[in-house]
């Protein structure tokens, strides 16, 4: 194994892409190893071509990766072509490439704001009568909207307060994302009796969520789980998507999607149809705020049935395997000594199928039976 | 022919039994014995005794129960225990269990059940308790409204 300082000739840095390894760096190599030197385009520019050179006389082309990153591997033999200092070699990186054009903004009609009470209160100033004028003007047609959202609406910060072409002369926060997601994070869904009590049919598990209402979930999905919560919101129609995710998969996965209202219309214009209250009542926002599951579950009148009758299985397993209650379903009677008559052979199967209690031993004697009294 | 009294706690159904107690006498098979349920005289009192072991027949029985004879003699009416007599090679005894101490919890079967329910109730960890009023109002952000 050899030590050989690589130097990239250019150290200057570059918006467009990056190099690994850093300039100037130590490569280390190993019998059959090399050292991978990676051109990554930045975001927004990508590599058409790469080559490296060394010793300003060699080139080699690098290989494009399904990351769109090109990478070469130096390795020993590549050194020989190398100018070198001592132990200090030099390698020269080549890269052509473009900016990826971005599409221009889309276009919307309308700009959605979260207003302050200033704002509102500018606002409602404006809608009744313009005092300078002394006319009434109606700026409420420049409006589409006013909703109330029971949560927090994130905002990209303040822009001008406009209304069509009524400019109200203020800032006011606003968001140009038309939905974003709340996370309510997750439970733990633990057994209780650690039995097929837990299950179905003898347990159900009713879900509340705010703005959905209750909604069955399959015990079997939840039980001995955790259940992530996330709401999808659309900021125009108040509209809301309760996603409930379970760690039964690796990452978790999206079992279940329940469509709610989030937000209800606030009365702002002359002759709306305020519906606000109504739709309150129809879509439970006016409901309890705080998700939860219901978890219920029979009560079993079972004592201790391990010890007494055991639980149902299907092992094929010796009996001095076992340790407490036994009962076979079938038995293959071989082994038994000759002087067992064919009344007691029949015993022995009868009552290994109708239940027998074992001691574990840890090695089967397998031999005559003693008297050890 | 010598017979070992014994006395034993264990339920009937139990494969490899303790017994305490032990008395070592001689008795006698009375007329014609069938192996299985064997009818012996004997001259101690059995009165605390419910087990024996007869190493002529090779076989533990259990005592069914006894008969003062005369004064003196006892006649015992006898079991064979076959899961102790052939406890160890039984034990070697394989097949498919049906049910067992170990076997799963979980595992579909018929429960009794009160009609009754216990309920618990998760909460999550979050509460909306925030509101946001949206105003949309026309003409775009790239519109003049920025």
């Amino acid at each position: 194994m050899a030590t050989y300082n690589g130097i990239l000739r250019d150290n200057s840095t570059f918006t467009e892409f990056t190099i690994t390894p850093a300039f100037a760096t130590s490569f280390t190599f190993g019998t059959d190893a090399s050292v991978t030197v990676t051109v990554t385009p930045n975001s927004g520019y990508e590599i058409t071509e790469a080559k490296i050179f060394y010793g300003g006389m060699e080139e080699a082309s690098m290989n494009i990766q399904s990351d769109n990153s090109w990478t070469y591997d130096i390795t020993e033999a590549d050194l020989s072509s190398m100018i070198h200092s001592g132990s200090r070699y030099i390698a020269d990186i080549y890269v052509d490439g473009q900016t990826i054009p971005t599409p221009p903004p889309r276009k919307n009609f309308f700009t959605i704001y979260k207003p302050t009470s200033q704002n509102m209160d500018t606002i409602d100033n404006a809608i009744v009568v313009d005092w300078s004028s002394a006319t009434a003007q109606d700026i409420i047609k420049y409006f589409i909207s006013y909703k109330r959202f029971r949560c927090n609406v994130p905002t990209d910060g303040d822009t001008k307060l406009k209304a069509g072409p009524v400019d109200f002369n203020e800032l006011a926060p606003y968001t140009t994302s038309k939905t974003f997601d709340i996370d309510c994070g997750t439970i733990e869904v633990p057994e209780l009796s650690h039995t097929l009590v837990d299950y179905s049919p003898y347990t159900q598990v009713r879900m509340f969520m705010p703005f959905c209402g209750f909604e069955y979930l399959d015990v079997e999905k939840v039980m001995g789980h955790n259940v992530h919560l996330v709401y999808s919101v659309d900021v125009i129609t108040g509209k809301c998507l309760a996603k409930i995710y379970i760690d039964i998969t690796n990452p978790e996965s999206c079992y279940y999607q329940f469509a709610g209202t989030i937000a209800t219309d606030e009365p702002f214009k002359q002759g709306d149809d305020y519906k606000g209250f109504g739709e309150a009542i129809s879509t439970t926002v006016l409901g309890d705020l705080q998700p939860y599951m219901v978890i219920s579950t029979a009560k079993t009148l079972e004592g201790n049935l391990a010890e007494y009758e055991g639980y149902p299985t299907a092992e094929v397993i010796p009996l001095y395997q076992l340790d407490g209650f036994v009962k076979y379903d079938s038995v293959i009677m071989s082994g038994i000594p000759s002087y067992c008559t064919k009344r007691e052979l029949s015993e022995i199967e009868e009552l290994l199928k109708s239940g027998v209690i074992a001691t574990l031993q840890t090695n089967s004697n397998g031999g005559d039976s003693n008297d050890n009294s | 022919m010598q017979i070992r009294l014994l006395k034993c706690t264990d339920p009937p159904n139990k494969l490899h039994k303790s017994t305490t107690n032990s008395k070592n006498l001689t008795g006698t098979l009375k007329d014609v014995i069938d192996i299985c349920e064997p009818v012996v005289l004997i001259t101690t009192d059995p009165t605390n005794y419910n087990y024996c072991y007869i190493s002529q027949l090779k076989r533990y029985y259990f005592i069914k129960s006894y008969e003062v004879y005369r004064k003196g003699v006892f006649i015992l009416h006898l079991k064979v225990d076959v899961l102790m007599t052939y406890q160890y090679y039984i034990e070697n005894i394989s097949g498919v269990l049906k049910r067992s101490s170990g076997g799963s919890p979980y595992a579909s079967r018929t429960l009794v059940r009160d009609v009754r329910e216990d309920s618990r109730r998760i909460d999550w960890n979050y509460t909306f308790s925030d509101e946001s009023y949206i105003l949309i109002a026309k003409g775009g952000l790239n519109n003049g409204n920025v």
